[in-house]
């Protein structure tokens, strides 16, 4: 197991190493520059990004800063769809060819592959009509009051990975006592005990804020994630239902609906992990291209720079980007794919970690590589 | 002689057969079917616009971008528009006469808006919505058919070459495809889209690079796993003794028994590529070329708020947008019948 998680993440480093080295040289080729005397050559600008990568500094970059506003809203919309999801596709999957479930599946197809623009426009009209035809804006003055800080966002980061870990720890513990802890128990654990700390450490007042404001661009990435989600979980749990041991769990007169979540659901879980491992960063696209659609780029009044009352500025990783996209700086572009990349990486290896405790195959390192 | 005849006629036989079988269970996935007939709906729409732009439709009203068909109407000037249809605002009636007054009745000229002549109506500026739907069909289908065609070729290349040779090579290529899955494929052809070099590609270009990325990350991860199982199985083992060469292997032995799932992997690929496309032209940066992209832009572009969006342009908007959202989901529908067709429980086992 310690053997399998090492090579791992021997191997997302070699990954990475590649990645870094690939984007920094397409980086200068691609976004061309005056050359200045005081420049440093390309190798050795390569080498002193390797350098700020190892030693830290490249944690003090400007793409950092952005970083846990993205971050913020992968963790909760991945924390709202993926749930909800699995669960969606298990009803759908084990009712496979009822109307109902060819219902769901057409709905998360539209969930799925919905243009992300197109979506946040539908959002942004169904709260228009709250608030009399005048877009989002509102939403703006908490960003303008300096409600938003990047400290405040790291700081809401590490109590959900302690929770998240704790929650590991726990289940970990109640699976080699062989003791059950009911789904109910876990959702009310897993989104209180955050908010509970939160509240106590005085910090409620700010991530309030920090909700609200990062609530829609939540609301439309998880809309996008449970579709996938739920198409994934619906074929496997298909396909498991097909298995030798429902047929047995069915014949001693197990429930259905016992069957369907303690043999059929845990059993299409691992494939859906693996299956998800590989969308992350298509995900992560999805909500970056959903943080630039609620600002409306260049779509503001004309000459004004302001982005009149349509939408709303996500101060996230896909902001960043673009801006240096737009100002030509290869640099902080580089700063930003590399961002990017750690987070997916960071994101597979947490998923290789669960599964290598959900699967016994891996852990005694017999599986297929 | 002749029992090796028999032997291989029978073996063709069941390749027919297992491959009408799979046909057969395409035809009856309802999802896999729909994706088809989508998809040959925007196949006629590609069609008919170089058709119509050449007999019926006027350059002059119906180029999707320089097209124009306005009408001269008389409208109320009133402070306050309540109703746009009869009344207009300061701006509009003083282009018509700068001596207006509140109240005037002025002649002004607006869209044509939705008749026979234009089914889907007009834009702000009097062009055929119609007309921007098909003239978008063609480069986006071409798009997406290069994408996916470059997807799973390149994924089979990498996934059975990975597989047959294995060692270092494996271990290379699996590398390389753990790097390329660290930057998502749609990211970086925004980026690309967005740059200075982006300007001068293609919706065919487009769809190549697009090809080459996905294909060689998360579509060679997914295909590599099948052709590893797949060269464990004992008839590769008996091809080798045989005397059957690498290149005979991979081709007719190993590849055959990848295409289904790559196909699979392709399509879902292609979705990406779509949105990345769509959102290239969203943003305004390929300006050189219309798509269902440039439609979203030119109906928000400017519009100082949600109001005047509604009023003007939204079914621009909601067309444009519905176009590419349906073009990606039928490559995922077909996809879903696909997977039915070959990958169902009962023939795994």
């Amino acid at each position: 197991m310690t053997r399998y998680l090492a090579g791992r993440v021997v191997a997302g480093l070699v990954s990475l190493f590649l990645f870094v080295t690939a984007i920094f040289f397409a980086a200068r080729w691609l976004i061309p520059r005056r050359r200045e005397p005081g420049d440093l050559s390309a190798t050795d600008e390569y080498f002193e990004l390797l350098d700020g990568l190892v030693s830290g500094d490249f944690l003090n970059s400007e793409a950092m800063a952005s970083l846990p506003w993205t971050l913020l809203i992968l963790t909760f919309a991945l924390g709202i769809a993926f749930p909800l999801g699995h669960w969606l596709g298990k009803v759908a999957g084990w009712k496979s060819g009822s109307a109902g479930s060819a219902g769901l599946t057409i709905g998360a197809v539209v969930m799925y592959t919905i243009f992300p623009p197109l979506l946040v426009f539908v959002l942004i009209m169904v709260v228009s009509r709250f608030t009399n035809d005048q877009g989002i804006g509102f939403l703006r003055t908490l960003y303008n009051e300096g409600g938003l800080s990047p400290d405040t966002g790291w700081s809401m980061l590490r109590t959900i990975a302690v929770v998240a870990a704790a929650a590991g720890l726990v289940a970990l513990a109640a699976s080699r006592l062989d003791k059950a802890i009911p789904h109910p128990v876990w959702i009310v654990g897993l989104v209180g005990i955050p908010f509970l700390i939160w509240m106590r450490r005085g910090m409620w007042g700010e991530v309030s804020d920090i909700l609200l404001y990062l609530a829609m661009p939540i609301t439309a990435v998880s809309i996008l994630v449970v579709g996938e989600v739920l198409l994934v979980s619906k074929s496997t749990t298909a396909e498991a239902a097909h298995e030798d041991f429902v047929f047995t769990a069915r014949a001693k007169g197990v429930p259905d609906r016992e069957v369907r979540d303690h043999h059929v659901a845990r059993y299409a879980f691992l494939p859906m992990l693996s299956k998800l491992m590989v969308s992350i960063p298509f995900i992560l696209v999805g909500l970056m291209i959903v943080e630039m659609a609620f600002a409306w780029p260049k779509f503001g009044v004309e000459g004004g720079g302001n982005l009149g009352t349509l939408g709303m500025t996500v101060p996230g990783m896909s902001s960043t980007l673009f801006t240096s996209l737009e100002n030509r700086d290869a640099a902080t572009v580089v700063e930003g794919l590399i961002a990017v990349g750690v987070v997916v990486l960071t994101f597979r290896l947490i998923l290789e970690v669960i599964q290598a405790f959900l699967d016994p195959r891996i852990r005694v390192g017999s599986r297929e590589p | 002689m002749s029992i090796e005849v028999t032997a291989a006629q029978s073996g063709v036989r069941a390749h027919r057969k297992a491959r009408a079988a799979a046909w057969g269970r395409f035809r009856a996935s309802v999802p896999g079917m729909t994706g088809v007939v989508v998809l040959l709906m925007f196949a006629l729409m590609a069609l008919a616009y170089p058709l119509l732009m050449n007999t019926v439709w006027d350059a002059n009203v119906y180029d999707p971008e320089t097209g124009i068909d306005m009408v001269v109407v008389e409208k109320r000037y009133v402070r306050e528009v309540v109703d746009p249809e009869t009344e207009v605002g300061r701006v509009e009636a003083f282009v018509s006469d700068m001596y207006a007054q509140p109240g005037d009745v002025v002649t002004v000229r607006t869209p044509a808006g939705i008749g026979v002549a234009h089914p889907l109506s007009t834009d702000a500026s009097g062009r055929d919505v119609l007309a921007m739907l098909l003239a978008g069909a063609g480069p986006a289908l071409a798009m997406a058919l290069t994408a996916a065609l470059t997807t799973a070729f390149v994924a089979l290349a990498v996934a059975a070459v990975s597989a047959y040779y294995g060692g270092w090579i494996d271990a290379t290529l699996s590398s390389i495809s753990g790097a390329v899955l660290l930057l998502p494929a749609p990211l970086l052809m925004i980026i690309l889209g967005t740059s200075p070099a982006g300007e001068h590609i293609g919706p065919a270009q487009f769809g190549f690079i697009y090809g080459l990325l996905a294909g060689a990350g998360a579509a060679a991860i997914v295909v590599r796993s099948q052709a590893v199982t797949t060269m464990r199985r004992p008839f590769i083992d008996t091809a080798r003794s045989s005397g059957a060469g690498s290149t005979r292997i991979i081709v007719r032995h190993l590849v055959p028994h990848l295409i289904p799932l790559a196909a699979v992997a392709m399509l879902i690929g292609v979705t990406g590529a779509i949105v990345a496309d769509a959102f290239v032209s969203f943003l305004a940066y390929g300006e050189n070329r219309f798509s269902w992209g440039t439609m979203i832009n030119t109906a928000i572009r400017g519009r100082p708020n949600l109001r005047t969006l509604i009023h003007t342009e939204w079914h621009v908007l909601i067309v444009g947008g519905v176009a590419i959202s349906l073009l990606a989901a039928s490559f995922y529908l077909v996809a879903i019948g696909l997977h039915a067709a070959f990958d169902t429980p009962r023939f795994k086992r």
